[in-house]
């Protein structure tokens, strides 16, 4: 018997498994999302020839679920629990590597490492569940079910939030060709998309559900249209994500905030990077870069729009 | 005769082909106990008490195919181990996979 590395993704289902013992144990409210908490009915599969049949069955197969490989474990917290949830895993070993602040404009996830299970990703809400997020919190968790990871029963979202989770992500990474919308959309029932679709307007992800699945244009005019927009066509110019992400902000004070923390540099993830404090004049140069690159991509993109015109 | 069964806080990953005979078993006392990686025969040994086996050593020399009496002491040596290091308990017939 011995202690070694695990591999990832034992690494990630066991920090699935212990964070399901934290919540019981101290009454917090999650929900594993994505990863080894992905429905079977929504994985990909792979044929394969089933040797009891005998070469005689010809062209008889076997489905077999492909399961998801994951870099880390993935959890949405009833968003009231979110700091008891993270008080109680520093207590176990947990430290936090990004603060909610630190990640995505989203400002969604905040990332906990371990010194030997997977990283974990706490989310608050989700991107593209737009609605009040301790409402829509409760809308997934009171459908939840339950999977078996690692030999822990743990709540996930019913199989329908689950196909929406999964459009969503796949919609933000800009992947609309991706088998998560596939199999999650285009290969469901009309019964099974008319659910999604009244879930996603129930929690308020209507918009980010139809930039997914090709009906985006329904809501234009809508502000986080040219956000979603642009995430779900992958759009490079940087100022056009920036101006995006600032108009979509729900109040003034949410799109100044938008706009300054993108134009200036995090010291904490840079002292992630670094491996110790940014000096002063590293903090001052990430200044300098920032801004260049900022005047860099504006004028690309005024060349972009001239020439449009043209 | 004792039977096993697996602890509610113990999480298990089991790797291999075969369920019933795991190549590798990862186990893990919650929720942040030292992670333990059985292979081989100590796999084996591990998922056939998991299953609830009233008879761990009899059943364990039937799936390696090796006789009895030169595997049950080592068997119930190592059922010993895992039970004080919490990784399964007395308790029989209490397959939780």
């Amino acid at each position: 018997m011995s202690a070694e590395t695990l591999p990832l993704g034992v690494g990630v289902q066991f920090a699935h498994a212990a964070l399901q013992v934290l919540a019981d144990d101290h009454g917090i409210d999650l929900l594993h999302i994505k990863g080894p908490a992905v429905d079977a009915a929504l994985l990909d599969v792979r044929e394969l020839g089933d040797p009891t049949l005998g070469e005689s069955a010809g062209g008889d197969t076997l489905s077999v679920p492909v399961p998801r490989r994951s870099v880390d474990a993935d959890v949405l917290v009833r968003p009231s629990h979110v700091d008891r949830l993270t008080e109680v895993m520093h207590r176990h070993q947990w430290t936090t590597l990004f603060r909610f602040e630190d990640g995505s404009a989203f400002e969604h996830a905040t990332t906990m490492s371990h010194p030997f299970l997977a990283m974990v990703d706490i989310h608050r809400r989700f991107p593209g569940i737009g609605g009040d997020a301790e409402l829509a919190f409760e809308r997934l968790w009171s459908e939840r079910q339950t999977a078996v990871i690692a030999g822990q029963p743990c709540a996930v979202p019913s199989l329908t939030a689950q196909r929406l989770v999964l459009i969503l992500h796949a919609t933000r990474a800009g992947a609309l060709g991706h088998g998560d919308i596939r199999r999650s959309w285009t290969d469901a029932t009309d019964g099974e998309r008319e659910a999604v679709q009244a879930l996603a307007e129930e929690v308020g992800a209507e918009l980010a559900l139809a930039a997914g699945t090709g009906r985006l244009h329904e809501y234009a005019g809508r502000p986080d249209y040219e956000l979603w927009l642009a995430l779900s066509t992958r759009e490079h110019a940087k100022p056009r994500v920036w101006l995006a992400r600032v108009r979509a902000a729900p109040t003034k004070r949410a799109a100044a905030r938008t706009a300054v923390r993108l134009l200036v540099p995090n010291p904490h993830r840079m002292e992630v990077g670094l491996g110790r404090r940014p000096t002063a004049r590293e903090l001052a140069r990430a200044y300098v870069d920032r801004g260049l690159w900022g005047a860099r991509e504006l004028v690309a993109m005024v060349r972009d729009r001239r020439g449009r015109k043209r | 005769m004792t039977g096993y069964r697996v602890p509610s806080r113990v999480a298990q990953v089991l790797v291999g082909e075969d369920p019933a005979i795991p190549e590798v078993v990862y186990l893990m006392l919650l929720p942040d106990g030292e992670p333990a990686v059985l292979r081989d025969s100590a796999a084996v040994i591990w998922s056939v008490a998991a299953t609830g086996e009233d008879d761990v050593s009899a059943a364990v020399a039937a799936r390696v195919d090796v006789p009895l009496v030169r595997v049950a002491p080592d068997v119930e040596r190592f059922l010993d181990e895992l039970v004080s290091l919490g990784l399964i308990e007395v308790g029989g017939s209490g397959d939780r996979r």
